[in-house]
């Protein structure tokens, strides 16, 4: 590389025309990608969804009639009946949303716009030309697909090779709606679960504080939706204080799933998760423009 | 014509029921222009509502023609601000940080990584880029919110007190880098400071603010050029009367100096030579200890625009004297 003076110089380049949001997505994404334990549990959730996706081939090279076979054993044991079917990939994507995409959002989002406001970078921000809606939109934009890298991913690989290794052509209708589903599904949640970790962080400026006020909100309201659903002799609309609940009804709902057909009544009614989904975001969404419009009235 | 690069009309800045700004009325054709004002007296709260930072409650900002309310967005690219507080991003190198300012700005990548090196280097922190800012001394700091002002290359150049917390070599320094940005590349510099040399040596206009109202707006050489041919005298205490009487009587006007034993010589008309002086001393008989020109200090300067509005009570080193 050629030396260069010390000296300052106009730029006389072009400048690009491109929303100011852009970099700051961008920017958000590689900042994510530095914490390892971001890396970590992004790189296992991709990984266990490959690691599906390869057994799931390998089985069906080795027993080709597998499906049928699961299906008779459960038939057998007295179970109900195995099948690879939207019921099954609710159950799987409720893997990636406990463990996955919950601990994912703290874990990426908890210091995101509180480290901004304890190091007045914000006022760096709206000195330039990006406005408080462009910068939270670059920030939820990388925030969401972070999440749906995490959990989408995964759970596409396994529907590919599901579809891959289908025995007929019936298996294909049953399923070819679940990714489109499950995509706005997680979708949702992400967006859910992004703009109300910003609101905590933004109101608690503290990295300590919002991961205490996440345990209340999945663990404190994830136990108090059940006790209360039990002592309202079975109101469903109280599971809807569970966001693990509601993550679970909004994709059984894009899923097609009927869970009092199944049986599986202790959930919040559609309706109420929906609710509480564009609730939380809406509420969300206006906390973090309050906190931003203080900073910055462009 | 050519457009102003920033007009203030009628603005007013408001914290709640507190009024920072009072409807300021102010025009910069160029240049560097110092925002003067004690602590408080509205020069961070001036900067920050024309970037945006602040709503004005009424009256408008216009920066080279184009209203800060229609064009902010786009007036923003053109602005570079360096805050009287600490602003960076957390987390990221030094370089990393800037190369990101710069892409906001419309940089392409490769360009704005390319730009951050240079205003690094530029600023004196070629070497400390990699670092993260938090791990910066003050001084360091200082330089990099500069460099950050720079990075996308603005036309206009706001600076909030760039030299506070810099020890004497640093802060010459700063000033040197400022000077050389605004003098040899032709970036209009807005510089909103209380310490007056700075503003000395940076700027060719003045504004001076006090309690959210502009006291006044001047040329740098309006405010510390004196009467035309006024003379700073020093005598001896015991015959500054006589002096005066003497000089009164040629038809001259004497101001008491801010030192003791120090007088000013003013004539309406003429321009009063040395000579004057001399012969005036004779005349009275009063040794003379010193004749120079009665150029003032910025900080003259000030301390009458601030003490303009309060001329009914008497200053006690500023009220005629005879």
């Amino acid at each position: 590389m050629a030396f260069r003076a010390a000296e300052y110089e106009r730029y006389s380049g072009e400048r690009t025309n491109r929303p100011s949001w852009l970099p700051i997505a961008f920017g958000t994404i590689q900042r994510g990608w530095k914490s390892k334990w971001v890396r970590r549990v992004s790189v296992l959730s991709l990984v266990l969804g490959f690691g599906m996706m390869v057994m799931m081939y390998m089985i069906n090279q080795v027993v080709p009639e597998w499906r049928s076979i699961t299906e008779q054993a459960a038939k057998h044991a007295g179970q109900p009946a195995f099948k690879v079917d939207t019921s099954y990939y609710l159950m799987l994507i409720q893997i990636f949303v406990r463990p996955i995409l919950l601990p994912l959002a703290l874990l990426f989002g908890y210091d995101l716009i509180a480290s901004d406001m304890r190091t007045n970078a914000l006022e760096a921000y709206f000195s330039r030309p990006v406005t408080p809606i462009g910068y939270l939109t670059g920030r939820t934009l990388a925030f969401v697909s972070f999440l749906m890298l995490a959990t989408f991913g995964p759970f596409f690989l396994v529907w590919l090779a599901d579809i891959a290794t289908a025995p007929n052509d019936e298996h294909f209708a049953a399923i070819s709606h679940v990714p489109i589903g499950l995509f706005f599904a997680l979708l949702l949640i992400s967006l859910m679960i992004s703009l109300m970790v910003q609101a905590v962080t933004s109101l608690t400026k503290s990295a300590t504080w919002s991961n205490l006020v996440f345990v209340v909100i999945f663990l404190f309201f994830g136990v108090m939706g059940p006790v209360l659903y039990e002592i309202t002799d079975h109101q469903q609309n109280m599971m809807a204080f569970s966001i693990i609940n509601v993550t679970k009804v909004i994709c059984g709902t894009f899923l097609g799933v009927d869970f009092q057909a199944n049986g599986d009544h202790m959930n919040a009614t559609p309706g109420a998760a929906f609710g509480v989904a564009i609730g939380v975001s809406a509420v969300s969404f206006l906390v973090i423009m309050r906190g931003l419009r203080k900073r910055s009235l462009v | 014509m050519s457009t102003k690069v920033l007009e203030l009309e009628g603005l007013v800045v408001k914290y709640g029921s507190f009024t920072a700004l009072h409807g300021v009325d102010a025009s910069f054709s160029g240049g560097a222009l110092g925002l003067l004002g004690p602590n408080g007296a509205g020069k961070s709260s001036m900067l920050r509502s024309i970037l945006g930072l602040v709503a004005p409650a009424a009256g408008s900002v216009r920066v080279f023609g184009e209203d800060t309310k229609s064009a902010g967005a786009k007036l923003r690219r053109k602005i570079g601000y360096m805050p009287e507080r600490d602003c960076f991003l957390g987390g990221v190198s030094c370089v990393s940080g800037l190369s990101h300012f710069a892409q906001t700005c419309g940089f392409p990548k490769d360009d704005a990584m390319l730009r951050a090196h240079d205003v690094l280097h530029f600023v004196g922190l070629g070497e400390e880029r990699y670092r993260e800012v938090s791990t910066f001394s003050v001084g360091m700091r200082q330089r990099y919110k500069l460099a950050a002002a720079l990075v996308h290359d603005p036309d206009v150049l706001f600076l909030d007190e760039p030299t506070n917390g810099l020890d004497p070599q640093s802060r010459m320094r700063m000033l040197g880098l400022v000077e050389r940005v605004s003098g040899e590349h032709g970036i209009h510099l807005i510089l909103a400071s209380h310490l007056l040399p700075d503003v000395e040596r940076l700027c060719n206009e003045v504004w001076v603010l006090d309690q959210g109202k502009m006291k006044r707006t001047a040329t740098m050489e309006e405010l510390t050029t004196a009467a035309r041919g006024a003379k700073r005298v020093r005598i001896d205490r015991e015959g500054a009367a006589e002096f005066t009487r003497c000089a009164q009587a040629e038809g001259m006007l004497v101001d008491l100096g801010r030192n003791d034993g120090e007088l000013v010589v003013t004539h309406p008309e003429l321009i009063v030579e040395p000579e004057n002086v001399f012969a005036l001393a004779r005349k009275a008989g009063v040794p003379l200890l010193g004749v120079k020109d009665a150029a003032r200090s910025l900080e003259d300067a000030f301390l009458e625009a601030l003490e303009g509005e309060n001329e009914a009570e008497p200053q006690p080193d500023k009220q005629r004297a005879y």
